[in-house]
């Protein structure tokens, strides 16, 4: 980290950079931070919180005390299923490994409005596909709903951030220190617990803080599981009208959460390099008997099935007819007329094409501004470096739900910010929530690519005469290009997945997609948001494919 | 790098395909997307320069966007809701003042005083059962059958808060269970108290309460609206049977109004007020009762008019001062939230 890139970094990119971040970002923070601390005579009051933190009406405490649980308990549920799928898959060979460690990535890519959808309605949810044959096949009585259903949901959603960040701590652990540990006599339960898992300890705690900030801002999972349970994010969207006062405290106290576990967080990403000094890496053993190798291999096979379920119920239900029988298991006939009905009118296309145009203008805002800031924190480690880094990293933090409310209140006047005009219920402003969202991932991916970039290269161009702009247009962004497009990929999709930002701030003219897919299923249908879901998942993996394609050509180049 | 460039072209030709030079007429509505898709056609086909954008919105979400925005309003007119929330909306100077020339057709005791919304639809609240489990003989005959212990864990209701229909149930029944006495709303409240603690379920969305009459092992009854229950039994084949019970149910005073809106272009608001009038004309209440299940409040709809199910269930208002259920229903309803809904149900 201690090599810079002076030559090409332009100070005077940054101040629009820095504007922008200041704007979006941390304006509506402190406007509704300053809302929460305003009395209804207009001067400083603590009556807001006084309210919140009231036990004579409690709904607030019950919902505080609701998403904290819930959260710690779905990391848990994550780290249990994450961790040691991480481990296994990194450190033995078994059939079908391959398969679990590609597909262990999936549920990341599932849209999680298609997410509740598949859980909820398709298979666990009372009418569900699997409580309907478990009770016809065995009698057995049961379904998961209320907090027991987010948290399944929760755990299946999240634990690939564990399994990520653990396969990639484990790609970087010396393997000389476990065996020495074993060699020196440690069992091999000993060496686990004693030597590779402290060593692994970042990697967890990394991928905890983020799972428990995502768990937090969770509002699809609540939303169809249990509607009418207090839990904080449900409170924002039901009382974000009738009662603002309360929803700026909400926020603001989620905020204040937020940005306390991102401190850490960040750090120990940046700690984790440290143990990166290791030479050569872990290579996975054959386990020593049949036995093992068998039951390994009819695990991954329940993994794999684990892991398609809610895709495979999805395709399922976009064929089956909507006139299902009271005691049918699985659908009674199969028809086409979904597909036939989506796409003989705009329902499914006017949507997608706001989808695409509101996530690629959102995702080019990402690369350009994240761009400009990866460039300059990894030229400044001082505290304005930090701070700047922060700031890029605090919607990482922020429950969509806040960044929704605080952009619409922020917005919702004529301000000098926005040249005069008001935004709330223009078509501008939920492009710019997907813009603050995602802006993290793109900050994230030019930065691992800069990470790589080789100063010698520069150097070079600069010595045989080249300027800077010259340098950074010929050599450094060529250079960092692909991973800059990589993370312009992700914002993308994750734009084009967005609900939860979305149900709060889209209108009419912009309404996205997943809006479409949550609509088609209130008006009574299962099979038109199953299709709708369907289609999606075929076009996200189709733009994937296309600019994966695109970028290997350009390397090729 | 080309290849980038090509790329970023194929976007903005994306965002540059979907023009349209026809005036918009944006209308929020719960009335479901199949009444949604049939009013947008057939105003349409009369008027090719108006593109009707209909929104299907659950009625509480219609007054939290249309507050919302109120600095850039997407909505013209507001098609759907019990007037006790247009009377909120109106008091906050949302809407904008409209005659039509039927209202002079409808009870005047009906009226918005200034004519800030207009009704258009009466809505009976039902009890709806499975008929495939059990006969109309054993169907529940009075709204205290849902408070009582037979029913224990065999009620399923939709999360009342979003819903209108569910706000105007409780709402009639609160004021009929007071003996329409502001003093005595207790004993309105003790009666949703022991529905509550009956409640097997409440769904998210209402596709979830008739999932569950349909499916439910336990054969549950459910609460909502006639209207939707007949169409939804026509449309999806649910087996619904429909009680109404001899003392009466509550009806919403389902209203229409536009939505008030300084920069909207005279055009717009001319297709507004065109699109406004189509949908409550009475050619257009003949499909909306007919093909809908919608009654049409006005008193001048030939009986030839009114559909075959109409005699078929026919319904008592509860003996409720409208006004007076219809000016509590937020009160009371925020009331329930605070101190019912956090209570024990499930009645096992």
């Amino acid at each position: 980290m201690s090599r810079t890139f002076r030559s090409t970094y332009r100070p005077s990119l940054l101040v629009p950079a820095l504007a922008v971040l200041l704007t979006l970002v941390l304006w509506p923070q402190l406007r509704i931070l300053a809302q929460s601390l305003t009395g209804a005579d207009g001067g400083f009051s603590l009556e807001h919180y006084a309210r919140f933190f009231d036990f004579e009406r409690p709904a607030n405490l019950e919902a505080m005390w609701n998403s904290a649980w819930l959260s710690v308990v779905s990391v848990i549920c994550a780290a249990a299923i994450g961790v040691p799928l991480a481990l296994l898959v990194t450190r033995v060979e078994f059939p079908l490994r391959g398969a679990v460690a590609s597909l262990a990535v999936l549920p990341l890519l599932l849209p999680p409005i298609v997410g509740v959808l598949a859980f909820k309605q398709f298979l666990f949810g009372e009418y569900g596909i699997i409580p309907r044959a478990l009770y016809e096949t065995t009698g057995i009585e049961w379904h998961l709903e209320g907090f027991a259903g987010i948290i399944v949901l929760h755990a299946y959603a999240f634990f690939p951030l564990f399994y990520l960040f653990v396969a990639a701590g484990q790609k970087r652990l010396d393997p000389a220190l476990p065996e020495a540990a074993y060699s020196l006599g440690a069992s091999r339960t000993r060496t686990m617990f004693k030597v590779t898992l402290p060593l692994l300890k970042p990697a967890i705690a990394g991928a905890g803080i983020l799972v428990l900030l995502n768990a937090m801002g969770s509002f699809s999972g609540p939303l169809f599981f249990a509607p009418t349970e207090e839990i904080l994010t449900l409170r924002i969207a039901n009382l974000k009208e009738s009662d603002t006062a309360i929803v700026t405290v909400t926020s603001t106290i989620l905020a204040v959460c937020a940005f306390l576990l991102l401190v850490p967080m960040r750090r120990m990403e940046s700690g984790a390099d440290v143990v990166s000094a290791a030479k050569g890496q872990i290579t996975p053993a054959p386990p020593s008997r049949t036995i093992g190798r068998v039951l390994l291999g009819v695990l991954a096979f329940v993994l794999i099935v684990a892991l398609l379920l809610p895709h495979l119920s999805i395709v399922l239900l976009s064929f089956a007819s909507d006139r299902w029988h009271a005691d049918d298991v699985m659908p009674s006939a199969y028809t086409l007329s979904h597909y036939r009905e989506i796409l003989s009118t705009d329902t499914f296309t006017r949507p997608l094409i706001n989808s695409l145009q509101m996530s690629s203008l959102a995702a080019f805002g990402n690369v350009v501004i994240g761009l400009v800031i990866a460039f300059f924190i990894s030229r400044r480690r001082q505290p304005l470096g930090r701070a700047v880094e922060l700031l890029a990293f605090l919607p990482l933090a922020l429950p969509a739900t806040v960044i929704a409310f605080n952009l619409l209140k922020t917005f919702s006047e004529p301000s000098t910010l926005t040249f005069g005009r008001a935004l709330a219920g223009t078509w501008l402003l939920l492009p710019l929530a997907y813009f603050v969202r995602h802006l993290p991932i793109a900050v994230r991916a030019t930065q691992s690519a800069i990470a790589t970039l080789d100063p010698a290269l520069i150097d070079a161009s600069e010595s045989l005469g080249a300027g800077r702009w010259m340098t950074f247009r010929r050599v450094t962004l060529p250079l960092v290009l692909p991973g800059v497009l990589s993370g312009a990929l992700l914002c993308f999709l994750a734009g084009l997945s967005e609900f939860v930002a979305s149900i709060l701030i889209y209108v009419p003219a912009n309404k996205p997609i997943a809006i479409q897919i949550y609509d088609s299923f209130y008006d009574g249908s299962l099979g038109v948001p199953a299709a709708l879901s369907v289609l999606l998942l075929v076009s996200q993996a189709f733009i994937a494919i296309a600019v994966n394609r695109f970028l290997r050509v350009e390397r090729a180049q | 790098m080309t290849h980038v460039f090509r790329l970023l072209l194929v976007t903005g030709l994306l965002s540059a395909c979907s023009k349209d030079d026809r005036i918009t007429v944006v209308v929020y509505s719960p009335h479901g997307p199949d009444i949604g898709k049939e009013f947008e056609k057939a105003f349409e086909t009369e008027n090719p320069g108006v593109d009707v954008q209909y929104q299907p919105l659950p009625t509480a979400d219609i007054l939290t966007r249309v507050r919302g925005e109120s600095a850039n309003p997407s909505c013209d007119v507001w098609w759907g809701a019990p007037s006790s929330t247009f009377a909120i909306a109106a008091d906050e100077a949302l809407l904008e003042p409209y005659r039509p020339d039927w209202l002079a057709h409808v009870d005047e005791k009906f009226h918005d005083r200034e004519d800030r919304f207009a009704p258009h639809f009466t809505i009976p609240q039902v009890i709806v059962y499975n008929r495939d489990r059990r006969s109309a003989d054993d169907a529940p005959t009075s709204w205290d059958d849902l408070a009582s212990d037979a029913y224990a864990g065999r009620v399923v209701m939709r999360n009342p808060p979003p819903s209108g229909s569910m706000r105007g149930a409780f709402s009639w029944l609160v004021a009929w269970k007071a003996g329409n006495d502001p003093a005595n709303t207790k004993a309105g409240f003790d009666y949703l108290r022991a529905v509550h603690r009956n409640t097997k379920s409440y769904g998210a969305i209402p596709k979830e309460l008739f999932e569950a009459i349909k499916r439910d092992k336990d054969d549950v009854v459910g609460v909502w609206n006639l209207a939707d229950a007949i169409f939804q039994r026509d449309r999806y084949e649910y087996p619904f049977g429909i009680a109404i019970p001899a003392e009466g149910v509550p009806v919403v005073i389902d209203c229409i109004a536009l939505v008030k809106n300084d920069r909207r272009s005279p055009a717009r608001a001319e297709a507004a007020k065109k699109y406004y009038d189509f949908v409550t004309s009475i050619e257009s209440g003949r499909k909306l009762m007919n093909g809908h299940g919608r009654i049409l409040i006005r008193g001048d709809v030939p009986a030839e008019d009114l559909p075959s199910w109409h005699a078929e269930y026919a319904y008592e208002p509860l003996p409720v001062d409208a006004t007076f259920a219809a000016t509590n229903a937020d009160a009371w309803m925020s009331e329930w939230e605070a101190k019912v809904k956090p209570l024990e149900h499930g009645g096992s």
